[in-house]
């Protein structure tokens, strides 16, 4: 570790060119934060004057627990590059001082929020792969989120020591292995390339691919090698690294390198030769015990243990040569080079970042990254204070400088440049950095680096822009795009009814705390909470009832699911009249096309589209007739839902007059459905035809908002209703024996299984299922039970899904769920009879 | 003559005669409207000609309070009222009232009271205002039963008739004493009730004012006792109410009442509480509000019910935006104020928060449980901009001739009435020639409308 005093740290932040920003990306399991704590344990910055303590990635107690990161940890870590490797460094630099801030980041689908988070404010990602298991679900996901935000990724294979101690594979058979895992990602990778990023792909004769082992401590690039044998055979070291990798054979017996197997018994591949051979080898020797035969070769390469390990005997033998002979921090911090630094990333993720337009100061001062310009920070999460109830706001200065005391002006994820709305200005009370588990505070902070603010928390609910005081022209930086989004709720009251205003408080502080949590509170008055999934949701309740609540005892409902009402048929056309039975609206309702309210959702047809172009995609993708696409009054629920309200009606007098009062009866009907007052779905309303009184008085918004109501709900009732299920699409991976196990949970469960292939090279067995929402609480525990803990499900909301079931029928599956929903929000028993809504002439 | 005891015909003359009014006001509830004219004309027997007497029916708001605006039409002197009330305070006229005996049987009632008595130490005994003539002789004859118990406590009736109140306030009570619809005791705050007498917006008063009281009702009539729900659901979608007209920009203030005294204060103070609170008020008499009334006025969010403690209390779904009682108007409005479980539905017992200034100094954003985010609350700085509002309107109606606006339904933006107009597509008659694409075929001629009645027109039949 390195210790630092926060002077000396805060000298280095203002050398942009040599600031590397990075997330650590991967999988669930696949070895992140091991890899990290080795990382942080050779290069780690501490404050001076605790240089006594160890651990350094101090984890929340149920992260140790469960051996899953959680929330996002931040480090720095300090790199003093060697003048070797400088040498062929190209890029810009401030001498050999580096400074990385590295991000942690969790694997597990249910905290992807946290991943989004920490790759906003990162420039360059470690995406680390397991080897044997390959690229995953969640490695694919975080990657293209990655890429999305335009972050340079560079790879890791891991766990390199399965292959050698647990698979014991041959050298060809590992280099195929290593080969799929880096191609699988380059597959990813090369669909997002741009001419300004240039090519992302990775390749270890680049040196941007790394081999690791996390638990033990080692890894290696190409470089080490090449380097190693460059002056060895006297070839240029860059040439060496071609040979290494890729299709280079060499035959000990003629000393020759060829570009195909010549099928000589002898000649093997570079790699397999050079690199995989030499590690098995010592391996091999360390763990048994043969250390006659390990001191000579030692020395051939250069490394000497301390006398104390010398004494060592097998794996931990074997662990401290490898760890002397190939540290992983040096491997890793090495890649680093080939990330970008902020002044070079800035360059390009300016688009990507900046709402307004690019040629204004605010992106020019970003594009620059210049310490001088506006302030630009983007807060990106709000980190829980020592202090009970406050928060810091963390995040990243991508122009000018920050300072404690300085006025900002307080851009919220609703501000619309011009107005007023969610803005605020106030003064930073306290800028803050992180070294190691010690916050200190300093003066100010510069662009490209990552910072947390003392007394905003009152102002900013998860995210912000912050800019001067004074540039009221600025545009926030763009909001971030979640991969999840919160479909499990649960309703939570506290045990003690006084402790009401505790829960309160609880819950705004929990909202802030997560980026993905959402707390509302349902018509019945419960507050409900939002997550991910069930374990974020089960992470969710324990800080709330623990740090947020001091406590105090709540009690949590069953996991609750939003269904959605939609109609099968079109139903025939039904009248309602107004309370003064001098008005007639006449509906039909009828499902939408198929896709089209996926569309709506994805925004891809909206209410803010152009008439023309929305009445193109209408017409061409879904079938409409031009005219009528250009007769849609408006979509619901909250004016943008897969609900539409289409004007089918020729020459009605007055009828501009009610649109208002029809869309306000839309919106509101939408919204709670005549089934179970679940939100509706994919329902068309035409309105047929209107009979209007003559004199204005009677035709009013108390007339027809309650009649238009009332005619979309039978207009409903008559459409055969149906409700829709979110359903999951669950990845499971496992070994053949454990697909039995799979196979039975999933079909106790509704699921069915879209995919099963086995990964090429690997015992294991991808499985691709639909789950519905609601069958899959307690789904993992009990997948483990069935499969002795070999099955570790991954969910993500998908689609929703009919239930082909009569709703209005109690008996049918449908019906029961219909009776619950109505139970829990206080309803009747019984569906409002559609005599309730439908007149008769 | 069975009628005319119920009607307590004889003390009602006594007291009009020794009051000596002149024009007296009837107050007919409408199912005993039926008996209206034998009871006035043997009033009429009794009192002699030099009285006068009105009928009074269908009454403008909830028919437990006295219609003073209807009185003030004939110029009557005084009211007399008949059926079950809320005794709620008068604004101008004394009014006199008959509750209407309904016969109880004391020996089977004084068990139940009893049997209560020995089960829980303390009990509270109230009861529908039909049975209060009887309720000093079940007193006796539980005390003999079950002599000097000090937990048992009988309510008393604050009177039969009811003067002009002179002073807004309260007269101000001791601390250990209650009074609730026309009810007063003394003691502490109950913990067991028992309510002789009809399920009904008073017994919901009764159980929502004293919610941590466990409430049995002994039914004199089917002679049952049945043990109340508690109304817990009832208060948590109170207060899911409550917190959607935090997020409310504009408030509808409903006058529910014309005659209950202190109605005028407490408009004020809900409009200054609203005012403080950064949002803007309208004030509407619709007379008993109803979905179809109030969704005339679809730019409020939220609306205010001022009225009697019995009618104060609407949850219905039908209504296009909720109604608030103005106890909760205060906690949702209020910055500061939280719920802690207690609850009230007299208006009376809303006062503003001493200092009205100190909220103007908070801009702090508000976390909104139903958005699930933090609310910019505005204050009353930003307020003064909007004085203009004049020019609102203009530019807004400005943009839409244009076609600009082409989203509807309501947008988080829309602070007034005259927003809202200005996001609407349809702002009334057009004048534009455009305005005119009625028919498609170019043919403006006027044309001769519909004949007859409105339900059923002539070309319909």
């Amino acid at each position: 570790m390195v210790k630092f005093t926060a002077e000396e740290l805060r000298r280095i932040m203002d050398k942009k060119h040599n600031i590397r920003n990075m997330s650590v990306i991967a999988h669930v399991d696949h070895g992140k934060s091991t890899l990290t704590d080795s990382l942080v344990a050779a290069a780690g910055i501490i404050a001076q004057e605790v240089a006594g303590d160890v651990r350094m990635t101090d984890t929340r107690q149920d992260e140790a627990e469960r051996g899953i990161t959680i929330k996002s940890t931040g480090i720095s870590l300090y790199y003093e590059m060697t003048e070797e490797s400088l040498k062929a460094f190209k890029g810009e630099r401030d001498g050999s001082e580096y400074l990385i801030n590295l991000i942690d980041s969790p694997g597990h689908v249910d905290f992807s929020s946290e991943v989004t988070a920490a790759l906003r404010i990162t420039d360059g990602a470690l995406v680390v792969v397991d080897c044997v298991e390959g690229v995953c679900v969640q490695t694919e996901t975080v990657l293209r989120q990655a890429l999305g935000e335009r972050i340079r990724p560079v790879l890791t294979v891991n766990k390199m020591d399965r292959c050698f101690l647990e698979l014991q594979v041959d050298g060809e058979e590992a280099y195929q292995t290593f080969q799929r895992v880096i191609e699988n990602a380059n597959v990813i990778m090369a669909t997002y390339e741009d001419a300004l990023l240039g090519d992302v792909q990775v390749y270890p004769e680049k040196g941007t691919v790394a081999f690791s082992a996390g638990l033990h401590g080692w890894a290696f690039t190409l470089t080490n090698f090449a380097k190693m044998y460059a002056s060895k055979f006297n070839v240029d070291e860059k040439k060496m690294m071609e040979r290494l990798w890729g299709e280079n054979f060499f035959d000990p017996a003629t000393k020759k390198w060829t570009s195909k197997n010549t099928g000589s018994p002898t000649c093997v591949r570079g790699f397999v030769q050079f690199i995989y051979n030499p590690i098995k080898q010592i391996i091999a020797i360390c763990m048994n015990d043969q250390k006659d035969k390990l001191w000579p070769m030692l020395q051939k390469l250069n490394v000497t243990l301390k006398n104390e390990d010398k004494e060592l005997v097998g794996k931990p033998l074997m662990k401290r040569v490898m760890q002397t002979w190939l540290p992983a921090s040096d491997a890793l911090l090495e890649m680093m080079y080939h990330l970008p630094s902020p002044a070079k990333a800035q360059r390009y993720r300016v688009e990507n970042l900046y709402e307004g337009p690019l040629d204004d100061k605010y992106a020019a001062a970003i594009r620059n990254c210049d310490p001088d310009g506006p302030l630009m920070l983007y807060v990106s999460k709000m980190i829980p204070a020592s202090d009970k109830g406050r928060f810091f706001a963390f995040g990243r200065v991508f122009a000018g400088k920050v300072s404690t005391g300085l006025k900002v002006r307080i851009m919220g994820p609703n501000y619309i440049p011009g107005q007023k709305k969610d803005l605020y200005v106030k003064s930073v009370q306290r800028t803050v950095i992180w070294m190691g588990k010690k916050q200190e505070s300093v003066e100010d902070v510069p662009c490209g680096n990552t910072v947390a603010m003392v007394g905003l928390d009152q102002f900013i609910t998860k995210n912000a822009t912050l800019t001067n005081d004074t540039e009221s022209d600025a545009h926030p930086i763009r909001a971030m795009k979640f991969s999840v989004s919160p479909v499990v709720r649960v309703a939570v009251q506290c045990k003690v009814a006084s402790d009401l205003p505790k829960l309160v408080e609880g819950l705004k502080r929990l909202a802030k705390s997560d980026p993905m949590v959402v707390c509302t509170m349902a018509e019945s008055g419960e507050h409900i909470i939002a997550g991910a999934g069930e374990l974020h949701l089960e992470i969710c309740l324990k800080d709330l009832q623990d740090d947020f609540m001091g406590g105090a005892e709540i009690k949590v409902s069953d996991p609750v699911v939003s269904f959605r009402e939609t109609v099968l048929e079109r139903s025939r056309q039904v009248m309602s009249k107004s309370p003064n039975k001098h008005n007639r609206l006449y509906f039909e309702a009828r499902p939408l096309e198929d896709g089209l309210a996926e569309a709506i959702d994805d925004g891809k047809v909206g209410p803010r589209d152009d008439p023309k172009v929305r009445s193109k995609i209408l017409a061409e993708e879904f079938g409409w007739d031009k005219d009528l696409a250009k007769k849609i009054w408006c979509f619901g629920p909250e004016t943008n839902g897969p609900n539409l309200v289409v004007d089918m009606c020729k020459g009605v007098q007055y009828l501009n007059e009610i649109k208002d009062s029809v869309v306000a009866a839309f919106q509101w009907a939408s919204k709670e459905g005549a089934v179970a007052e679940e939100n509706m779905r994919g329902i068309a309303f035409e309105v047929c035809d209107v009979v209007l009184h003559t004199d204005a008085i009677h035709r009013g918004g108390g007339q027809i908002i309650p009649t238009a109501r009332r005619v979309m709900y039978a207009s409903q009732l008559c459409g055969k209703p149906r409700l829709l299920e979110p359903v999951y699409l669950v990845e499971i991976q496992a070994p053949e024996q454990a697909l039995g196990g799979i196979y039975g949970v999933l079909n106790q469960k509704r699921g069915h299984v879209t995919e099963e292939v086995q990964r090429p090279g690997t015992p294991l067995y991808n499985v691709k299922a639909f789950l519905p929402v609601i069958e899959s609480f307690g789904f993992s525990t009990e997948l483990r039970a069935a499969t002795s803990g070999q099955a570790f499900p991954q969910c993500v909301f998908d689609h929703w899904d009919m239930l082909s079931s009569d709703p209005m029928d109690p008996g049918t599956q449908a019906g029961v769920i219909v009776a619950q929903i109505r139970k829990r929000k206080g309803l009747k028993d019984t569906i409002t009879p559609l005599s309730e809504y439908e007149d008769k002439l | 003559m069975a009628l005319l005891d119920r009607y307590e015909v004889a003390s009602t003359a006594a007291h009009i005669q020794q009051h000596g009014f002149s024009r007296v006001g009837l107050q007919f509830p409408d199912n005993l409207l039926a008996d209206s004219v034998a009871v006035t004309s043997a009033l009429q027997s009794a009192c002699g000609p030099g009285v006068r007497f009105f009928i009074m029916a269908d009454t403008t708001f909830g028919s437990c309070c006295v219609d003073e605006v209807a009185a003030a039409h004939v110029n009557a002197d005084c009211v007399v009222h008949y059926g079950p009330a809320c005794l709620s305070p008068v604004t101008n006229l004394p009014a006199y009232f008959v509750f209407l005996r309904t016969p109880l049987d004391i020996n089977t009632c004084g068990e139940v009271v009893a049997d209560l008595v020995a089960k829980d130490e303390r009990l509270l005994v109230l009861y529908d205002l039909e049975y209060a003539h009887a309720i000093p002789e079940l007193r006796e004859t539980v005390r003999q039963e079950a002599p000097e118990n000090s937990g048992l406590t009988f309510a008393e009736i604050i009177g039969r008739e009811l003067n002009p109140c002179k002073c807004d306030k309260e007269p101000i009570l001791d601390n250990d004493e209650h009074s609730i619809g026309g009810l007063k005791w003394k003691g502490s705050t109950p913990t067991k009730i028992l309510w002789i007498g009809k399920e009904g917006p008073a017994l919901i008063n009764v159980m929502l004012t004293y919610n941590s009281a466990a409430t049995v009702r002994y039914d004199p009539a089917s002679g049952e006792q049945t043990s109340m729900s508690s109304q817990s659901s009832t208060l948590w979608r109170r207060y899911y109410l409550i917190e959607r007209a935090k997020d409310a920009n504009i408030v509808g203030i409903v006058v529910g009442t014309l005659g209950v005294a202190g109605y005028k204060q407490a408009i004020q103070n809900v409009k200054q509480m609203v005012k403080s609170a950064g949002k803007k008020s309208y004030t509407l008499a619709v007379g008993k509000p109803n979905p179809a009334k109030l969704a005339n006025f679809p730019e409020c969010d939220v609306f205010v019910l001022i009225a009697c403690p019995q009618t104060a209390l609407v949850d219905n779904k039908e209504f296009f935006a909720p109604l608030l009682t103005t106890f909760e108007a205060q906690l949702a409005f209020v910055r500061g104020k939280q719920w802690t479980g207690s609850y009230s539905l007299d208006f009376r017992d809303v006062q503003l928060p001493a200092d009205p200034q100190d909220s103007t100094t908070e801009e702090e954003p508000r976390f909104s449980f139903i958005s699930g985010g933090y609310v910019s609350s505005r204050t009353a700085v930003d307020n003064k901009d909007e004085e203009s509002s004049g020019d609102l309107v203009l530019v807004g109606s400005d943009s839409s001739s244009i076609g600009t606006l082409s989203t509807v339904g309501k947008s988080p933006g829309t602070r007034t009435a005259a927003d809202f107009f200005a996001s609407r597509s349809f702002q009334g008659l057009e004048l534009e020639a455009k305005s005119t694409k009625v028919s498609k075929d170019g043919d403006l001629r006027a044309v001769t409308g519909r004949k007859g009645r409105a339900a059923v027109y002539e070309d319909e039949q």
